[in-house]
């Protein structure tokens, strides 16, 4: 038995350590679900399905297509071969909102703010838990898609080592952007607490308005541009079209920034539900 | 196993001042104070959407009163920093994931509070689990369930323990079974705090009856005094609330 008298057990611990131990309770319900393994697999299935299609339905073809002039003065989209990423990213915002909507819904979310009543301490070890895993898989995704589209493209000389500056700078803008999207489809779980709901508008966010965006208007992307999945995917898939990566950077952590305060200042202030 | 004498230390375990929380238009729980003492069954009775829940929530912080004040072990829940320690609870509605083990369940809880992993086995013994601690939750009868749901709420090992409506929907057996546990943990010493609307398993399990309506207090009082000279708990209750009620009337 390790209990000691309970005032002493109360005075000896640090809000700092209430943190870690906030983590490693996440990290633990992380990693017991099964739901969890299948969201991740088809997030990384997706990306590496898609991003090989892209390059060999689209490059490739188009490249065979054109005429020794044109393929003389060809150059590859800024990250092509990460634009396998998109959908698995939006899938990693699941993720992130299934992480908080999973609570609500099961009631799991009463047993942790039992357990973990600082709501930031709560809200902080939800956020960072999940960055850390999308970070991990983000930047194992990225690389492996870089990896993967390097033998592809070889077929026609267009391969970039990974020593090329632009390369190893993609890879790491590609994670840091699927971290965003995590952290975005988290927010929305604590702001809508609503399993469909919240999938709902993360699914309409991230995949429903890119899809009409792409059937408006050329001059309609000076504002398209600004939206939040076209920012985020603009951090490692830049076009002509598109802001560069460092405003698009700039943008899509604006977007996470506002969400993730909004989603922190109602989670404090609202009750946990009745069920 | 070996406890604590937490009861020479403590002499009211949680104490509720004046409460009142209201849910938009409903007022839930209006001006209710009373104290949970140490080495009994408390019974906190009243009938359906007489604000036992939602009192019960707020004493876990979960809710925030509009008014009053909630001591557990001397200061709010939400200060004690390893609140599983101070004080367990089962909720009425469920606070498990149907896809995680009752074993990782209890592995999450213990280590949000630093409770050693070996307190996980000895809990799942206690409540009769261990056979089943690699079944998902989900898989579970209620009156598993409900095992599950008081070894999460005994494994800090706390003085004080909440239940919301323990009995709903068990068996006699799961019913007989939960009795007999939550009155052992009177008798070791903690302080047992447990809901019910229905009478008649009060008048088995309690030693003092807190009973409350619309939100507000009936009565405080020995279980035997309360029922006096009527036939039952039962009848003893609504003698009492009827009176209440033509008392409001006039």
């Amino acid at each position: 038995m390790t209990v000691s008298t309970p005032t002493a057990s109360a005075a000896a611990v640090s809000p700092r350590s209430e943190f870690r131990l906030a983590l490693l309770a996440e990290w633990t319900k992380f990693r017991t679900l099964r739901s969890t393994y299948i969201t991740l697999g088809l997030a990384v299935l997706t990306t590496i399905v898609f991003g090989a299609l892209i390059l060999t339905g689209a490059v490739l073809v188009e490249y065979d297509d054109m005429s020794p002039a044109e393929r003389a003065n060809f150059q590859l989209d800024e990250g092509i071969w990460f634009h396998g990423l998109h959908l698995g990213q939006v899938l990693f915002a699941v993720l992130g909102s299934m992480s908080v909507t999973g609570e609500y819904v099961t009631g799991t979310i009463r047993a942790a703010l039992a357990a973990v009543p600082s709501r930031r301490a709560l809200f902080a070890a939800k956020a960072v838990g999940l960055s850390l895993v999308t970070a991990v898989v983000g930047l194992v995704s990225a690389a492996a898609m870089f990896a993967i589209a390097q033998p592809i493209l070889g077929q026609r000389d267009l391969d970039v080592p990974l020593t090329d500056a632009s390369a190893l700078q993609g890879v790491g803008l590609a994670a840091l952007a699927t971290v965003g999207f995590g952290l975005l489809g988290l927010g929305a779980g604590f702001l809508i607490r609503h399993a469909s709901g919240a999938t709902a508008t993360v699914l309409l966010g991230f995949l429903g308005i890119p899809i009409i965006a792409q059937l408006l208007p050329q001059s309609w992307w000076s504002v398209i541009r600004y939206f939040p999945a076209d920012a985020g995917w603009a951090m490692f898939t830049p076009t002509a079209d598109t802001l560069s990566q460092g405003p698009a950077t700039a943008v899509f952590f604006g977007y996470v920034a506002v969400v993730l305060a909004a989603a922190a200042v109602l989670f404090v202030r609202r009750d946990a539900g009745a069920s | 196993m070996v406890r604590r004498p937490w009861r020479a230390t403590l002499g009211v375990v949680i104490e509720i001042q004046n409460l009142s929380k209201r849910y938009g238009e409903t007022v839930a729980v209006d001006g209710l104070s009373f104290d949970v003492k140490p080495g009994q069954v408390t019974g906190f009775l009243g009938p359906n959407g007489a604000g036992k829940s939602t009192t019960m929530r707020v004493v876990l912080g979960l809710d925030r009163p509009d008014s009053g004040s909630v001591q557990v072990n001397g200061r709010a829940y939400a200060e004690h920093h390893r609140p599983l320690r101070q004080a367990g609870a089962l909720l009425e509605a469920s606070s498990l994931h149907p896809g995680r083990s009752a074993r990782h369940h209890l592995l999450w809880l213990a280590q949000s509070n630093g409770i050693a992993r070996r307190r996980i086995d000895e809990v799942l013994d206690l409540v009769g689990l261990t056979g089943a601690a690699h079944r998902p939750a989900g898989t579970f009868s209620l009156g598993m369930s409900q095992r599950l749901g008081l070894a999460a709420a005994l494994l800090g090992d706390p003085p004080t323990v909440l239940l919301d409506e323990p009995m709903n929907g068990l068996d006699p057996e799961g019913i007989a079974w939960t009795r007999r546990m939550l009155r052992e943990l009177a008798a070791e010493g903690r302080a047992v705090l447990v809901s019910s609307h229905v009478m008649s398993e009060m008048s088995q399990l309690a030693d003092h009856l807190i009973v409350v309506s619309r939100g507000r207090l009936v009565d405080d009082t020995p279980v035997k005094a309360f029922v006096g000279d009527h036939d039952s708990l039962e009848a003893a209750f609504l003698a009492r609330t009827n009176a209440e009620f033509h008392g409001s009337l006039q």
